[in-house]
């Protein structure tokens, strides 16, 4: 165990040319976690994981392990195990799908990244029956599956995810989120998702951060979340509260359960 | 009919040549997204190195492939110091950047080696092979053996290694490609390298064929190339072979049919290929339509 964060955000401000978008935000991410991050349309959301990764310009202190992030870029940022689901997938649609998983494990030994294909291929069947087939032919839930593939194939320490549900059919963004639990809960992988189907992320999350107009708010925990029914109304939709109370209530009760399940355990 | 087929092969001499500047300049644009008007030129200094190392009495293959490796670095440094710092997006930065470093290559050669044409030694022998009445120079055979083993290495890099897997994601994704840690600036140099090496060899076949070596050598074998690239589709490698050998043939037939043309106003026969694929067929024969999927 190690005394620092995973990640530690200090300060951080970040936006496109003269544009500033993010203002002093403040994140901390342990190691183990999974951390949601709501907020309307246009708050910053994807600013902050591209000022993550250091696609855009950013200014402030931003530690991964402890060590400062300042001077590196984000190929390095990639190597250092800082995995990014950009939004839209990223997908190298001319690649087939293993072609692209190799690209996920570009940096690790070959012998290594062979080794992890088979086994996302069994924790994703469908990209092992599309092994060979160009990813640009498959559907958006099988891509948005294969660009969390590729990134795992990174063996990151943290995850990055934006929007994974974007395009999704609500089954197939359900079936995703039902994934990404396994994930965390078998592998401790530790995750920052940015999500507007917040009921489904909120399910599998440990905490949350709300981010508007480019302010991030204090950590919430989730009986904190439970407890705001301004919160729940705002960032889980007026929509969602009356036209899927049903789906609300699931997920909700799926994310009571799993934050009884952390303390127990 | 022989003189036909006479033509023919002439043709695809020059073709073997076009071919192999266009898949330079397709590389370096599935890369870098940069149309690189000085590839040319680059081949051309490369082989004044040839010269110069064959006038001090290097073997003539050992001397083009020091002129490569040497093409390799210099492609690679031109990258790193220089086409890293514009925007592919911007394109009138990049034009006027491509242009100054066409001229100034030129300028360069012109300074240091002046205009008066030297013979390169040509690594084939001379001579020709008679096929029937056709006689096909050994210089052309060599020419079309030298494309078809950078095509088929090319091919072997790209598609069986990781190094070709690399390259392939950096064409197609650049932030992806960071995104996944691949070391994105080497593998930009090392697009460029294999760029500025094959216009090395593209420079050293122009030679070969019995033309004299000075810096205005490589202009018409550039305007064909980027014919040819237009017309196979700037993404593709296929395209730029297959059109730059039907370029060749196109102009030999040009010239020896139609009267009024001579070699120098053959070069409208390119201009003519590159205006109607923008027109008809802007994404070229083999090029891939781009569809923004939203």
């Amino acid at each position: 165990m190690t005394a620092h964060p995973l990640l530690e955000v200090r300060e951080l401000s970040a936006g496109y040319g003269s544009t500033t978008v993010l203002r002093d935000v403040e994140l901390r991410i342990d190691a183990g976690e999974v951390v949601v991050l709501l907020g309307p349309n246009g708050a910053g959301k994807t600013t902050l994981l591209r000022a993550l990764t250091g696609s855009v310009r950013a200014h402030g202190d931003l530690r991964f392990a402890g060590a400062s992030l300042a001077r590196t870029t984000t190929d390095g940022r990639a190597r250092l195990g800082i995995a990014h689901v950009p939004q839209g997938r990223g997908t190298f649609t001319d690649l087939t799908v293993e072609e692209n998983l190799l690209v996920g494990g570009y940096t690790r030994r070959d012998r290594e990244a062979r080794a992890d294909l088979d086994r996302w291929y069994d924790f994703f069947p469908r990209l092992g029956e599309r092994r060979h087939q160009l990813a640009g032919s498959m559907s958006g839930g099988e891509q948005q599956m294969l660009a969390v593939a590729r990134a795992l194939m990174l063996r990151p320490r943290l995850l990055l995810l934006d929007e994974p549900s974007l395009g999704l059919a609500p089954v197939v963004t359900q079936a995703l989120f039902r994934q990404l639990g396994r994930l965390s809960t078998e592998t401790a992988l530790t995750m920052l998702v940015v999500e507007q189907a917040a009921h489904l992320a909120l399910g599998i999350a440990s905490r949350a951060y709300t981010l508007t107009h480019g302010t991030i708010s204090a950590p919430l925990s989730p009986q904190d979340l439970a407890d705001q029914e301004e919160l729940r109304r705002v960032y889980l939709g007026a929509a969602h509260a009356a036209g899927q109370a049903q789906t609300t209530t699931k997920g909700r009760t799926a994310w009571t359960s799993s934050s009884n399940g952390s303390s127990t355990a | 009919m022989d003189l036909f087929l006479q033509r023919l092969v002439d043709g695809l001499a020059n073709g073997a040549i076009y071919a192999a500047l266009a898949l330079a300049i397709v590389l370096v644009f599935q890369t870098s997204g940069i149309v690189n008007f000085a590839q040319g030129e680059m081949g051309m200094l490369a082989t004044y190195l040839v010269w110069a190392l064959t006038d001090v009495g290097v073997p003539v293959l050992l001397a083009i492939l020091a002129a490569m490796v040497v093409s390799f670095a210099g492609g690679a440094a031109l990258e790193r110091l220089l086409i890293r710092r514009i925007d592919p997006e911007d394109h009138l930065v990049t034009v006027l950047v491509m242009t100054g470093l066409f001229t100034l290559f030129g300028a360069l050669a012109l300074i240091f080696f002046g205009s008066d044409g030297r013979q390169v030694p040509s690594p084939f022998p001379e001579g020709s092979l008679a096929l029937g009445s056709v006689r096909v120079p050994y210089a052309t055979i060599g020419a079309l053996l030298v494309l078809g083993a950078v095509c088929a290495g090319l091919a072997v890099l790209l598609r069986s290694t990781k190094l070709g897997l690399g390259l392939r994601a950096v064409a197609q994704n650049r932030a992806s490609s960071a995104l996944s840690g691949l070391p994105v600036g080497r593998l930009l140099g090392i697009g460029w390298g294999l760029a500025a090496a094959l216009g090395a060899l593209a420079g050293v076949l122009v030679t070969s064929l019995g033309l004299y070596l000075e810096p205005s050598m490589m202009l018409p074998v550039l305007v064909y190339a980027m014919a040819a690239a237009t017309l196979g589709g700037l993404d593709s490698g296929v395209g730029a072979v297959v059109a730059g050998l039907l370029l060749g043939v196109a102009e030999s037939l040009a010239v020896g049919y139609v009267k009024v043309l001579g070699t120098e106003s053959a070069l409208g026969v390119a201009a003519v290929v590159m205006l109607l694929t923008m027109a008809l067929r802007p994404s070229g024969l083999f090029g891939t339509t781009k569809v923004a999927r939203v």
